[in-house]
């Protein structure tokens, strides 16, 4: 054996031990000419094998497959993904004549062409393409394609050696796909057909399609989706104020409505009404703002023209109201003068009746006296003489019920109140009317024509109680709240149903013209009744105080005690001299021929008014003054004062035909001893003048 | 034990047995610490000790180190261990854990 031979053998042994060691690897590393390399050749492996299976799990998890195809030898490899999806038998390998009669027919000519630019020497052997396939169980898939095919040599001489490509079922990305573009034309289909303009934006704000009426409105030439052009038409002076409106809704994904002016086709300004709303996906995902917007140039007309209208009919309302209530004014002033005129008619007539009528008629009666004193030798006389003073008397009764009705003196004398007190008495004393009267002392200072018209109400609540509630009593009530006077005037009678009563009712009870009259002197009245729970009417009237009427207050007519003790006593025999006052002359006559016929009484004087009757009494120095109430000049009462104060020991005896208290409490006051009525009884009167009565 | 202090021991221990007269003289080629090299190691440590005790001669090389002296001795892989007996060399690539065929190669009896 040479030493070739040996050296020979000797590699080969070597080749083979290191085969046997690759085998059993139990090799590091391998050593060469440039140095040392280390093997890891089971890490190598591992890590193949891992990434093989990651390889395996990525297909299968995203539902990708691998095809090569090996040009050279014409054979096709699919990785098991790609016979998963078009549920290949796995025992049949796949050739390319059958897979491409698998492609769909209908998208197969379109494939092999992709196929075949993909193949093309020319080409840069990539392929894309997406097209469905008759999966082994008739079934349809979408498959999408990708692929790159290797190719070998240049020029002439190239031709492609291997494709490597990947395919992915992309079905429900198909049917997704293709229910979004149905949705979309159905959306475009809808947008056009409406009258309104609708624009649809991006989350950025770009303007990503506009409708077909949009189009017509601003005109189809211009590009609307392209950024910023819907800017240019809307007018300079709104523009800053809308996109303001616009960045904020985009920033803040709500929705806004603006009206705004904007240019149309033919270049004319038009006034739109634009409704923004943040377009969001399914899951919530803010897609930017849809719009709609109407030309509301009409309406902005129509309702400017409407808004004059308006305008020139509420001034028109307000002129017709400022006459109206200028009339009403009118009619109330009217009303009150009306009113005023009334009761000053009324005090007129009830002082004629007063002052004149009654006066006379107790003149005559005087006289009737005298005469009947005259003959009582003649009984035919006499009885004549009664009848006639029978007469009188009741002429003189009904004159003074009359002049009270007209117009109760008390209430001019001494205020609302006192009348009140006074009509209190006079129901009592003719109807036997339990009337509790509960007044305040203020409501004097009252204007007459609210006095008035409170009393003359009173009067006519009160007959109603007596008329219709079906008792015998009754309660007012009169007291002032700040600048307001309330009058109530309660009954526990029969009621009814103060919730529903309509004008009939109201006039029934004559509360309406109550109410009207009450209204016009600017007070009101409230009425609260329930059947068989009583009544209670109030009247509330605004209180004015009047400046001219003072209140005449009892303080005001407080005097100095009386001196009682007389300076001119009347000696035995001697005649009670005695003044008479009084404006009548017929009554101081008829007086003073009844005082004639005494023998103990001497008239040494007669005065018709206060002023007189004082001189008189300085002249005269009478022991008595038989002194009448109202006077022209000074009154009565004024001149009581005067004598009592100057000459205290004269007996003063009110007279008059007032028969009510206040007077003849004014004359007590003021000093009288006594106060008379005029067509009392003669004998009380000479009792008084002789000093023996009181 | 880094694999250079090994080595040191292994040289000293050599240059003590330098004198008795060492019937084998071996070169073992490694890659560093690579798993089969310092099997290979290992193994030849454990044969010195039991059977060969004064009379072995041991060099470690480091191909990592020193590639030079792993082409002029012909070594295409590591490990390989180069044995010199009796003026008769042989090679054995490997890690040395077919402890019997390494002894019967080496002509070593129990």
């Amino acid at each position: 054996m040479d030493d070739d031979t040996r050296d020979q053998r000797s590699r080969m042994e070597q080749a083979e031990a290191i085969v046997d060691a690759l085998q059993n690897d139990q090799i590091d590393a391998v050593v060469g000419k440039r140095g040392a390399f280390v093997l890891r050749l089971r890490e190598v492996e591992q890590a193949l094998r891992l990434s093989e299976e990651r390889l395996r799990q990525a297909q299968r998890i995203f539902g990708f497959g691998l095809t090569d195809r090996n040009h050279l030898t014409g054979t096709l490899h699919w990785s098991p993904e790609v016979y998963r999806i078009r549920k290949w038998p796995e025992d049949r390998k796949p050739d390319l004549t059958e897979a491409l009669k698998a492609v769909h027919t209908e998208d197969r000519e379109a494939h092999l062409a992709a196929l075949q630019r993909a193949q093309s020497p020319n080409g840069d052997g990539s392929l894309t393409s997406e097209y469905r396939v008759i999966c082994a169980d008739d079934s349809v898939r979408w498959i999408s394609e990708c692929a790159q095919t290797v190719f070998m040599g240049e020029g002439e001489a190239r031709q492609p050696v291997r494709t490597i490509g990947v395919e992915r079922d992309v079905t429900e990305q198909k049917q997704a796909e293709e229910l979004l573009r149905e949705s979309e034309a159905r959306f475009r289909i809808m947008a056009d057909g409406l009258p309104l303009m609708v624009t649809v934006h991006d989350p950025l704000g770009r303007q990503l399609f506009v409708n077909r009426t949009f189009r017509i409105f601003f005109g189809k030439e211009m590009d609307w989706t392209c950024d910023g052009h819907w800017k240019s038409v809307v007018h300079p002076d709104d523009l800053e104020f809308y996109l303001s409106q616009f960045q904020a809704a985009l920033r803040g994904r709500n929705s806004f409505h603006a009206e705004l002016r904007v240019r149309d086709a033919d270049g004319q300004w038009r006034w739109i009404e634009s409704f923004m709303s943040p377009r969001r996906s399914d899951k919530g995902v803010f897609l930017g703002l849809i719009g709609a917007c109407v030309d509301i140039t009409e309406r902005k007309h129509t309702s400017q023209q409407l808004e004059q209208l308006m305008e020139d009919l509420e001034r028109q309302v307000r002129e017709r109201t400022f006459q109206a209530e200028q009339r009403a004014s009118q009619l109330q002033a009217v009303t009150l003068q009306l009113t005023q005129a009334e009761e000053s008619e009324r005090r007129r007539m009830a002082q004629v009746l007063h002052d004149g009528l009654q006066q006379l008629l107790v003149g005559a009666q005087l006289s009737t006296r005298v005469i009947r004193a005259k003959a009582q030798d003649n009984p035919d006389i006499a009885a004549a003489t009664d009848q006639l003073s029978e007469l009188i008397d009741e002429c003189i009764s009904s004159s003074r019920s009359l002049c009270h009705e007209l117009s109760p003196t008390v209430l001019y004398q001494s205020g609302l109140g006192a009348a009140l007190h006074w009509l209190a008495s006079q129901m009592r004393d003719k109807h036997g009317f339990a009337l509790s009267v509960e007044a305040d002392d203020l409501a004097c200072g009252l204007p007459q024509t609210v006095s008035s018209f409170l009393f003359q109400a009173a009067r006519e609540l009160l007959l109603n109680v007596q008329k219709h509630a079906g008792v015998g009593a009754a309660h007012i009530q009169l007291r002032q709240v700040e600048n307001e006077l309330f009058l109530e005037v309660r009954d526990e009678g029969r009621g009814f149903d103060s919730s529903n009563i309509d004008r009939e009712i109201l006039d029934g009870f004559g509360l309406f013209s109550i109410r009207e009259r009450l209204d016009l002197l600017g007070g009101r009245m409230q009425i609260e009744s329930n059947p068989g729970q009583g009544t209670c009417i109030t009247l509330v009237a605004e209180f004015v105080s009047t400046p001219g009427t003072p209140c005449r207050r009892a303080e005001d007519l407080a005097v100095q005690p009386r001196i009682t003790e007389k300076a001119t006593t009347r000696l035995a025999g001697e005649a009670i001299r005695v003044l008479l006052v009084d404006d009548f002359k017929v009554m101081r006559e008829g007086l003073a021929a009844l005082l004639k016929e005494e023998a103990d009484i001497e008239v040494i004087a007669q005065a018709s008014n206060g002023a007189e009757a004082l001189e008189l009494a300085r002249l005269h120095r009478p022991q008595v003054v038989i002194m009448d109430v109202t006077m022209p000049v000074m009154d009565g009462v004024e001149a009581t004062r005067r004598i009592g104060a100057e000459m205290p020991w004269i007996r003063i005896i009110g007279l008059s035909m007032h028969d009510q208290v206040s007077a003849g409490d004014q004359m007590r006051r003021a000093g009288a001893t006594m106060f008379l009525s005029k067509d009392g009884s003669l004998e009380l009167l000479l009792a008084a003048v002789r000093g023996e009565a009181g | 034990m880094s694999d250079k202090e090994h080595r040191i021991n292994m040289a000293e221990a050599s240059a003590r047995e330098a004198y008795v007269a060492a019937e084998y003289s071996f070169t073992l080629f490694v890659a560093g610490n690579e798993s089969n090299s310092r099997a290979a190691r290992n193994n030849l440590f454990i044969l010195c000790e039991s059977s060969l005790r004064g009379r072995c001669r041991v060099e470690v090389v480091d191909v990592l180190d020193d590639f030079t002296a792993a082409v002029n001795h012909g070594v295409l892989v590591t490990p390989t261990l180069i044995a010199d007996h009796d003026g008769q060399v042989i090679s054995i690539i490997g890690d040395l854990s077919d402890t019997a065929g390494f002894r019967a190669a080496l002509g070593i009896q129990d």
